[in-house]
């Protein structure tokens, strides 16, 4: 099981690819250095992350996205397994990630929503991501846990579970959920907040227009 | 940077291609490593009194008639060993107290270790130690004793709330104990009459003229000690720089490495300035110079600020001994004049 | 020659005094934040016009009866004012003291550690001030004596090269002062019939390293302090570490020696017996009777 978090701050000038080497190190004995192989398998990574240009960069000096994915490539390196693609049967792999696009503009939104699509229909890769984005979850999650207060609201298929009557008792708004004409993805998109009944009742002279 | 990057050259063949990390390290502990024992062996040649080689090893006159001899290995050769192992000991430290803190201001002395010797030596110079100065010399043996106090409390202070070790409760415990050490010692100052106010000065100088080895091999366990757990420490500081959530998942116990790295490096630090006197500058300035040249791989970093460190400390000694003399200046200024504006420039640099 | 230079010294020293108000009678509420010049003024017969002494005065020991006003860097300017003296003597260097209280109309008089010719123009000026220049004038004739005395002993006699240690660290011979070629320690020696290893370095005190002491080889060390602090034991151990350094002809010929007490660092009255003390450590045969 991998780990992305929301944000990686480096204190230090590391290069893209010992960043993605470090994803090598639980395979390493205590004092053993990366090999030609673990090179290898960090340069796959790089690759199906679209980051293998990046390689040589400092890290630090990159912009957000880039570094989400570089991140995703470490990840990946992580699990391991020889340039050669392994059926998604035989792969166990987990990644978990926090936030992923919380501190990304819409491009590197996409782009890392592309790039976890394509991870996950290649490696077979098993994602878990916690996101805030409703948006951002129905374009890549097939299945969706809505939480609130630390209980499980309701579980299941994405079309099934993500619906206005759902959006409402997790985020208390209202909002309507179409499919997009041109994309073909749920798009979720918020119109009223629902006010507590103690202020509802101050604004009940006043009429809502939508 | 010239040992930084990947050279396109190893892409070329590429089931074969070495990462970089091998010949880096090799290269690393090659060239660094010859400049340390370099400088090693040429600094005790050097200094205000001309001595010559050729009188240094010639046995035909005994030992103790042999002045050559004696300052080669009574004053000389000791100092340049004690600079090597302060100046090692000071920049490991400081590269290992920057990752744990995750903040590459850090040095050394943030967390108050320097303060605890401060004020160990003091008391020593001003109430004197009639109880230990039987056997062991009082005044090292108090300055350990306080640096290791001050990284107890230090340590305990960030440990109180959290299972875990907060980094930012360590930053504002190390910066609380030094600037209440600081006040104490500002009062023990006061209560000094002219000699010990001059020798509490001098102290804080820093010396590295121990005339003798037993000062040296008394350090030495405490400082072999810690290099041992440094061993232990680059790659786990490697992924902490990453964040604590993914180290762990990549199988890193963060709390025990966090007790090892803030126990290595106070160790190496406490036997460090009780053995000299609190030396500037060593402990931020060379893990920067380091990574400028290096790149930011611990594994790199760490052998590297340990043997950069023990020569600079030994060139800065050199300085300090010829450039004024007969007069010897204190080596903290030189590595304060050196420092100081080499740390300007990397700030001005970063802009 | 030499005389004439005490003599205009002294008369220096009396005008610089004198600059505040004019005073027909000798003052007789005296503070002294010198503890050189508070012995001076107890063996010049003064004694019983000093009313406040500094915080470092231990000789004699009516002196230490007396209040205390703090020292060179903290003198204690409310306690000096509420004694209400009449003539303050403090270091030339305490410029703000000395303001504050010319501003408050009191009589100061400035005092520079040096020489010691500086210390015999001092007795004799103090003397003068006080309204005990005959005794003060016996004293100075005493000490010029004393010393001339001491010199007569040992001349003729071989003038081994003496290191002089004011302080190092205990058990240790690191952040080691010596003394210099400068001051009133260096003519000490030079009249107890040594030369100074240092005597070429025109400085107060040096601070030697090993290689500093290795190289210039003293025939002789003298270790000096101010208090009575060691006892025979640490003495002892003291004087062990020198053996760290055993191509020393000090070390070799065992001429080490440890000498404890305040006539040894203050430059006053007891300045001839501190001399002899240096002069008996260097030369024992010359002393016995």
């Amino acid at each position: 099981m991998a780990v992305v978090p929301q944000e990686t701050h480096v204190a230090f000038d590391y290069s893209v690819l010992e960043i993605v080497l470090m994803g090598r190190y639980p395979h390493l004995q205590p004092f053993e250095t990366e090999g030609p192989n673990d090179l290898a398998i960090a340069r796959t990574a790089l690759a199906q992350t679209g980051t293998a240009a990046l390689a040589d960069r400092s890290f630090m000096t990159l912009s957000g996205g880039e570094k989400q994915r570089v991140i995703i490539a470490s990840a990946l390196a992580q699990f391991g397994h020889s340039p050669v693609d392994v059926p998604v049967e035989l792969a166990p792999e987990i990644l978990l990630l926090d936030e992923p696009t919380a501190s990304l503009d819409l491009g590197y939104q996409m782009e890392i929503g592309a790039t976890l699509r394509q991870l996950n229909a290649n490696r077979g890769i098993t994602m878990i991501v916690s996101t805030h984005d409703l948006n951002f979850a129905a374009s890549i999650c097939q299945n969706v846990v809505l939480l609130r207060d630390g209980r499980i609201l309701a579980a299941g298929e994405l079309d099934t579970v993500l619906n206005p009557k759902n959006i409402s008792r997790l985020y208390d708004v209202d909002a309507s959920v179409d499919r997009h004409p041109l994309s073909g993805q749920l798009s979720i998109v918020p119109f009223r907040r629902q006010l507590p009944p103690s202020v509802a009742s101050q604004y009940s002279s006043s009429k809502e227009s939508m | 940077m010239i040992l930084n990057h990947n050279t396109k050259a190893s892409q070329g063949a590429s089931t074969e291609a070495q990462p970089p990390i091998r010949w880096r390290l090799t290269v690393t502990w090659l060239s660094f490593g010859s400049l340390m024992i370099l400088t090693l062996l040429i600094a005790p040649l050097i200094g205000p009194t001309s001595i010559t080689f050729s009188s240094v090893i010639d046995r035909s006159l005994p030992f103790v008639e042999n002045v050559d001899a004696q300052i080669f290995f009574i004053a000389r050769l000791p100092r340049a060993l004690t600079g090597a192992l302060v100046g090692a000991s000071l920049a490991a430290a400081g590269v290992v107290f920057q990752a744990l803190l995750r903040n590459p201001l850090a040095t050394p002395y943030t967390l108050g270790i320097s303060a605890g010797s401060s004020l160990g030596a003091m008391l020593v110079i001003t109430f004197g130690a009639p109880v230990l100065a039987s056997v062991i010399p009082a005044l090292p043996l108090a300055s350990f004793l306080g640096s290791l106090m001050a990284a107890g409390i230090v340590y305990a202070l960030a440990t109180l709330r959290h299972r875990d070790l907060s980094t930012m409760v360590l930053l504002l415990a190390g910066v609380t104990i030094n600037s209440f050490f600081s006040s104490v010692i500002m009062f023990v100052q006061y209560l000094n009459d002219f000699t010990q106010t001059f020798q509490t000065v001098r102290w804080l100088m820093g010396n590295l003229d121990v005339s003798g080895y037993q000062p040296i091999l008394a350090a030495l366990p405490f400082t072999l000690v810690a290099f041992i757990g440094f061993a232990w420490l680059p790659k786990s500081l490697n992924l902490l720089t990453l964040g604590v959530d993914s180290a762990a998942s990549r199988g890193v116990d963060v709390l025990r490495t966090q007790r090892l790295a803030f126990l290595t490096a106070s160790l190496a630090t406490a036997a460090a300035v009780s053995l000299s006197g609190p030396i500037g500058f060593i402990g931020i300035v060379i893990p920067h110079l380091v990574r400028l040249l290096v790149g930011a791989d611990h594994r790199i970093v760490m052998p590297a600020s340990a043997c950069l460190g023990a020569s600079f400390l030994v060139a800065c000694d050199v300085v300090a001994r010829t450039v004024m003399a007969p007069l010897e200046l204190p080596v903290g200024i030189i590595t304060a004049l050196i420092g100081g504006p080499f740390f300007l420039w990397l700030l001005v640099r970063r802009q | 020659m030499r005389s004439y230079r005490c003599a205009s010294l002294a008369l220096l020293f009396v005008i610089s005094s004198a600059t505040v108000t004019s005073q027909s009678s000798p003052p007789q509420r005296i503070i002294s934040l010198i503890p050189a010049v508070t012995e001076i003024l107890f063996a010049i017969g003064a004694g019983s016009q000093v009313i406040g002494v500094s915080n470092y005065d231990v000789y004699p020991p009516a002196a230490t009866q007396l209040p205390r006003v703090g020292g060179l860097v903290d003198p204690a300017v409310e306690t000096i004012l509420s004694l209400r003296p009449d003539l303050v003597i403090a270091y030339e260097t305490q410029f703000t003291l000395l303001k504050q209280l010319a501003n408050a109309g009191i009589n100061v008089s400035s005092y520079t550690h040096g020489t010691l010719d500086h210390i015999l123009a001092g007795i004799r000026s103090l003397g003068v001030q006080t309204g005990h220049a005959t005794r003060a004038e016996q004293v100075a004739r005493q000490i010029e004596a004393d010393l001339q005395g001491i010199r007569a002993r040992v001349a003729g006699r071989n003038r081994p090269r003496t290191l002089l240690v004011f302080a190092k660290e205990p058990l240790s011979i690191r952040n080691l002062f010596a003394n210099g070629g400068k001051g009133f320690h260096n003519e000490m020696l030079e009249i107890a019939g040594s030369n100074n290893v240092f005597a070429d370095t025109p400085r107060p005190s040096v601070q030697a390293s090993t290689e500093t002491i290795l190289a210039r080889a003293p025939e002789v060390i003298i270790e000096v302090r101010a208090g009575n602090a060691l006892k025979s034991t640490d003495i002892r151990r003291e004087l062990a570490v020198w053996n760290l350094l055993p191509s020393l002809p000090a070390v070799q010929a065992g001429r080490v020696y440890f000498l404890q007490g305040t006539d040894l660092v203050v430059p006053g009255p007891r300045i001839a017996m501190a001399t002899e003390r240096l002069a008996r450590a260097l030369h024992p045969d010359a002393f016995k009777q």
